[in-house]
């Protein structure tokens, strides 16, 4: 699962939630888009400048996020983008 | 509200909260067992209430679905904000509002809560799963979180009872005080938004002015909701009684909040998070420990793509072997106490209608009710047991890769897994698929599983007229193949049936998937069997009824009009003689003789009962349906035999055992040859050739693996999607396929012999 347009805007130093690999974690940078579906993940606490780990990359995924570990499908995650921690 | 002030007070108190938070188990506690399950009308949605007595109140508690927010996106979702609001005509207005927060994830917790606030009712907060806090390093400070939040805040172990009278305590006295002031989570300017909205709706161009009309002033809360849930519920319930203005001033509400950077949908959640956080400042302190816990390590086993995946069928598998092995006993016990209890009234009431209703129609439809409960209990323990340790979630997020496929998701997998054992706990059981289309879909799906009433059926047939011809050398015959065959055919429409409504009736919305893996626990047995409990309750109660009278229905079908008597006294009186012929015998020690008799004369009984179910209303309806199933490869024989077996499958063996003249009982234990040989003795009146052949044999199977011929699961669906539509419209696409799928298997396997 690439993206290069998206890739591309990984040069800047955010990554897409999906390229997270398992056990990598990152800072959430940006929740773009106005879906029910992402408005859901928002109210589970996918907000900016939360952590976030990835557990089991894929669709679905598992990540855990703040106290809990959330499951969910990651095809349209394109517009969540992550600072990846180092 | 001053005047209930007296002698017993009512208070109304309703529980909410997020998932997973241990909200059941506090409802269970509090209530014990006198609650009262029902659907909310129009809704698909449980209202439960508990009611219970202390000091002089007298409680009634409300148990609200679990919810992660207030933001109503179906007619469900409406029903707990409604409730909370006093909106619904049918439950008390909410006194107190209990709402439940996880310890361990406050932040989220305090999101709902947030909502709940807003509500401006008298709240109090429930904390639990502090044992969970602590051992992730989480503390608290209570007194502080209590005074910011501005409402009491209880910290409770409802397993063990701790802090329940503190809490109960808590409700009360709030319950004199006037609510806590709203918390001001959103900027000023959403604020102005709001209060200019409000003023449209008292506005004289918004409500027409009829006596009333105040009332359909919406509360601050839903106008908030209004503004924030684009699409939501309420923009499409609430605007079409309302003037287009209305609409109009919505719309330009959200533009000029765009315009101030406060954008909709994504305001409220940083909004609300901000307020959280703002809230827990200071006075949380999380050291989180690095290393993983226990949990995790499960995780990276249980969540396994192979590991995991072989676990899963391992539980799937212990969990089928234990449904069929503990429920065949009690299933037994159930079937021989209905026959003993017949016996009875049989002996001791003379011959008759009344009788025969009593035995046949009352007696064995209440038999046909209960004997579904070993499975339905059985199932339901092993599914509150995988529920309440966390397991659940872990199976859906397993398969819902698989699941997909069909337009379902994982949720939907242990549903029609348990469908396999019996539909009936398996539809009860999609109750957990919160996606409203896929819960539905999940349901009309779940009866083309082989359950097991299914198994006689394929037993009798496929060893009266399949050959014991070997496929794969010793591993496979053609027998076992028509077996595996039945179980592939229902699985394989089922996905396609998922599939097809998915992409026509069921089209649209989202076909997102969020769910939460909650994390592990030991369940707690009292929490099990409570659940187990409240399932078969619900069972009884909301389907019980109906599957009786249908079973009355069928008895009146099958015993009248009666044969006229020139017909049975012959018979009758043949009979009597053969019958004292076998006592003479007997008391000459001839035993070999009377046995001779009582074959003789239980033969005439066979008969006897043949003709009067030729002669009743069904067998009528039979033989003018036989042009019908002529193209099925049936005759009017099997046609009225399959008729009587819509109400439940299961009948099939004793209605082909009275209709063949083999008597009712022919097909069971001992006696089970004595069918096989009556059906393939059968022949076709007008050329003398065996009736059934493999291709009609075939093609009665795959009628009975496809059709909908349970009125239980008719009924439990109706109690669960508290409409008609949806079993009627099961019913009739099953049927439909069932015909077509015979047709097909008789007209081509009677081409290839």
């Amino acid at each position: 699962m690439n993206h290069p347009s998206v890739n591309e805007r990984a040069c800047a130093g955010a990554v897409p939630l999906n390229d997270l690999q398992a056990g990598q974690s990152g800072l959430v940078r940006s929740v773009d888009g106005g879906g029910d579906f992402l408005h859901r993940l928002r109210e589970m606490g996918l907000c900016d400048g939360v952590e976030i780990c990835m557990l089991r990359p894929g669709c679905p995924c598992i990540v855990r996020l703040g106290g809990q570990k959330l499951c969910f499908r990651s095809t349209e995650l394109d517009s969540v983008l992550v600072d990846r921690a180092i | 509200m001053a005047s209930r002030a007296k002698s017993t007070r009512h208070l109304t108190v309703a529980l909410i909260g997020n998932p997973n938070t241990g909200k059941s188990t506090l409802f269970m506690a509090l209530s014990g067992v006198r609650q009262h399950v029902a659907n909310y009308p129009g809704a698909t949605v449980e209202k439960k209430v508990g009611t219970m007595s202390h000091g002089d109140l007298r409680w009634s508690l409300i148990d609200l679905p679990g919810t992660y927010s207030l933001a109503p996106r179906s007619l469900d979702e409406m029903v707990t904000v409604d409730v909370l609001l006093g909106r619904r005509v049918d439950v008390e207005p909410v006194d107190v509002i209990l709402c439940v927060l996880d310890a361990s994830n406050l932040s989220r917790n305090l999101y709902l809560l947030s909502q709940v606030l807003e509500l401006g009712r008298p709240t109090v907060v429930a904390l639990t799963m502090m044992d969970v806090a602590e051992s992730r390093g989480i503390s608290i400070e209570l007194p502080e979180l209590e005074a910011r939040l501005g409402v009491p805040v209880v910290p409770i172990q409802a397993s063990r009872g701790l802090g329940l009278e503190e809490l109960r305590q808590a409700v009360e006295r709030v319950s004199d005080q006037p609510a806590p002031a709203r918390p001001k989570v959103f900027p000023e300017i959403f604020q102005r938004e709001v209060d200019s909205l409000e003023s449209v709706f008292i506005g004289p161009e918004a409500v027409p002015q009829t006596p009333g009309a105040s009332a359909k002033i919406p509360d601050r809360f839903l106008i908030e909701r209004l503004i924030l849930d684009r699409d939501g519920f309420l923009e499409s319930k609430l605007l079409e009684s309302h003037s287009p203005a209305v609409a109009q001033a919505v719309r330009t509400a959200r533009e000029r909040l765009l315009a101030a950077s406060c954008p909709i949908p994504a305001v409220e959640t940083s909004a609300r998070y901000q307020w959280a956080h703002d809230t827990l400042k200071g006075i949380t302190r999380s050291n989180p420990k690095k290393t993983e816990g226990v949990g995790d390590r499960l995780d990276t086993v249980l969540t396994h793509p192979f590991w995991g995946m072989l676990i899963l069928a391992i539980v799937m598998l212990v969990m089928f072997q234990s449904v069929f092995k503990w429920a065949n006993l009690p299933m037994e016990w159930i079937e021989t106490g209905v026959a003993t209890l017949g016996g009875l009234v049989e002996s001791s009431m003379p011959e008759g209608s009344l009788r025969s209703l009593i035995v046949e129609g009352i007696i064995g439809g209440v038999g046909a009710v209960v004997v579904f409960l070993p499975q339905i209990m059985i199932l339901f323990f092993f599914l509150a047991v995988l529920e309440d340790c966390g397991y659940l979630a872990r199976a859906a997020y397993l398969m819902d890769r698989t699941m997909v496929r069909f337009g379902l998701s994982g949720k939907s997998f242990i549903p029609l897994l348990s469908s396999f054992a019996c539909a009936i706990p398996g539809v009860m059981a999609a109750r957990v698929i919160d996606d409203k289309r896929d819960r539905l879909v999940t349901i009309l799906v779940a009866p083309l599983m082989s359950c097991s009433a299914r198994l006689p059926v394929y037993a009798l047939l496929t060893a009266a007229f399949v050959p014991n011809r070997p496929v794969l050398g010793p591993f496979l015959d053609l027998q076992g193949l028509t077996f595996f065959s039945l179980y592939a055919l229902g699985i394989i429409t089922a996905a396609v049936a998922a599939w097809v409504m998915k992409k026509t009736l069921f089209r649209g919305g989202s076909t997102s998937f969020v769910m939460e893996l909650p994390p592990y626990r030991r369940p707690l047995l009292r929490v099990v069997l409570y659940r187990m409990f409240e399932r078969a309750w619900v069972f009884l109660q909301g389907a019980g009824t109906l599957i009786l009278a249908v079973s009355i229905l069928m008895w009146a079908a099958l015993y009248f009009p009666r044969l006229p008597e020139d017909v049975t006294k012959p018979i009758h009186e043949k009979q009597t003689q053969l019958e004292a012929a076998a006592e003479t015998a007997k008391s000459q020690n001839d035993l070999a003789l009377a046995a001779e008799y009582e074959e003789e004369a239980g033969k005439l009984a066979g008969m006897l009962a043949g003709e009067q179910s030729r002669y009743s209303v069904l067998g009528r309806f039979g033989r003018a349906i036989e042009p019908i199933v002529r193209p099925l490869g049936w005759d009017w024989r099997i046609g009225s035999a399959a008729i009587a077996s819509f109400p439940a499958r299961e009948v099939i063996v004793a209605s082909l055992g009275v209709i063949f003249d083999a008597g009712p009982e022919a097909g069971e234990g001992a006696d089970s040859g004595r069918l096989r040989d009556a059906l393939k003795a059968a022949r076709w009146p007008d050329s003398g050739k065996p009736l059934f052949t493999p291709a009609v044999a075939l093609s009665l199977m795959v009628f009975f693996a496809l059709c909908a011929q349970c009125t239980s699961t008719l009924a439990v669906m109706r109690r669960e999607t508290n409409s008609w539509r949806w079993p009627t419209f099961c019913f009739v696409y099953m049927t439909v396929l069932a015909y077509v799928g015979a047709f097909l298997t008789y007209q081509i396997g009677s081409r290839i012999g």
